[in-house]
């Protein structure tokens, strides 16, 4: 399966990503995830090649967002497939791309 | 070049006929000829090892007191740039609120840290990598769970505006695990 799409974060998203929920405040995992990033992932399941999300560039990535938006999309489908059709990258901090696949593989519970 | 090469070898037979003629007729060393020839041999090699062993095991024992030094260094620097992180929430407990602005800069701050925390886990598989690898997971382990910890809950939701005793409470308990494991990873690094 070959890379036909990027998602810059930073770019396409903001830089200083928020709160898991949009009830919680601005630029949540939530927002991200429903419309931005749901539709790319569809999109790429559906024509089976992987997107590429580009985490460079943001000013800190806090733990709520990251499980809002890629833990959140982990519980709805399934780890297996995000990890099939995503590959991440973070140039200038690597332990970025582990806090999200972190969070893809074992997705926090979602608040009751 | 041809004849300097043949002058010289001249010169070197004539200056062996010459060191021989004098040790024959004017001994300044008395050889013992009862001397075994083993026992030569285990007078150079003790010598060898005398001369040679220290200057080498002391050059390998000052090489890895270097490295496990800059180790030392860089888990103090790590432990030092996650300092700022629990500085940065404990002025906002004391001033009784937390800004938008703020909880940016703990993100920036867990940014910085994470950079910081990279090296240090480069440093370590150059280094040590089978040695360290249960410490690298475990370090890791604790990083990760104290990001969690400060960015995961309700710190970044817009209605935190005070740090909660609870919250300040469950933060230094969470830095404070990661603040020993890391002194004790140095413990470790200093047994190497």
């Amino acid at each position: 399966m070959e890379i036909k799409d990027t998602l810059i974060i930073a770019k396409e998203f903001v830089d200083n990503p928020g709160a898991r929920d949009r009830e919680d405040g601005a630029n949540s995992g939530q927002q991200f995830l429903e419309d931005l990033f749901v539709k790319r992932f569809d999109k790429a399941v559906l024509e089976n090649y992987i997107i590429m999300v580009d985490l460079t560039g943001v000013l800190g990535y806090p733990s709520s967002f990251v499980s809002g938006s890629f833990g959140k999309l982990s519980i709805e489908r399934g780890s297996a497939i995000l990890l099939k059709h995503l590959q991440f990258k973070s140039n200038n901090n690597p332990l970025n791309v582990d806090k999200v696949i972190n969070e893809i593989k074992n997705p926090t519970p979602p608040k009751k | 070049m041809k004849y300097l090469k043949l002058i010289l070898l001249v010169l070197l037979f004539l200056g062996g006929i010459a060191v021989g003629y004098f040790v024959k007729n004017f001994p300044i060393i008395e050889f013992n000829r009862e001397l075994k020839i083993y026992e030569v041999f285990n007078l150079l090699l003790t010598a060898t090892i005398g001369v040679f062993i220290p200057f080498f095991i002391k050059r390998w024992i000052e090489d890895s007191r270097q490295v496990k030094n800059n180790l030392i260094e860089e888990l103090k620097d790590t432990l030092k740039e996650s300092e700022r992180i629990k500085d940065k929430i404990k002025f906002c407990y004391s001033r009784n609120s937390i800004s938008q602005g703020d909880k940016d800069e703990v993100n920036f701050l867990f940014e910085q840290s994470d950079i910081k925390f990279n090296c240090l886990d480069e440093l370590l598989i150059s280094t040590f990598d089978v040695e360290t690898k249960t410490m690298r997971a475990e370090l890791k382990d604790i990083y990760m769970a104290y990001w969690k910890c400060v960015t995961g809950g309700e710190l970044m939701t817009s209605k935190f505006v005070i740090i909660s005793e609870d919250f300040f409470r469950r933060h230094n308990e969470s830095y404070s695990k990661f603040e020993i494991k890391i002194k004790q990873t140095i413990n470790k690094v200093h047994r190497f």
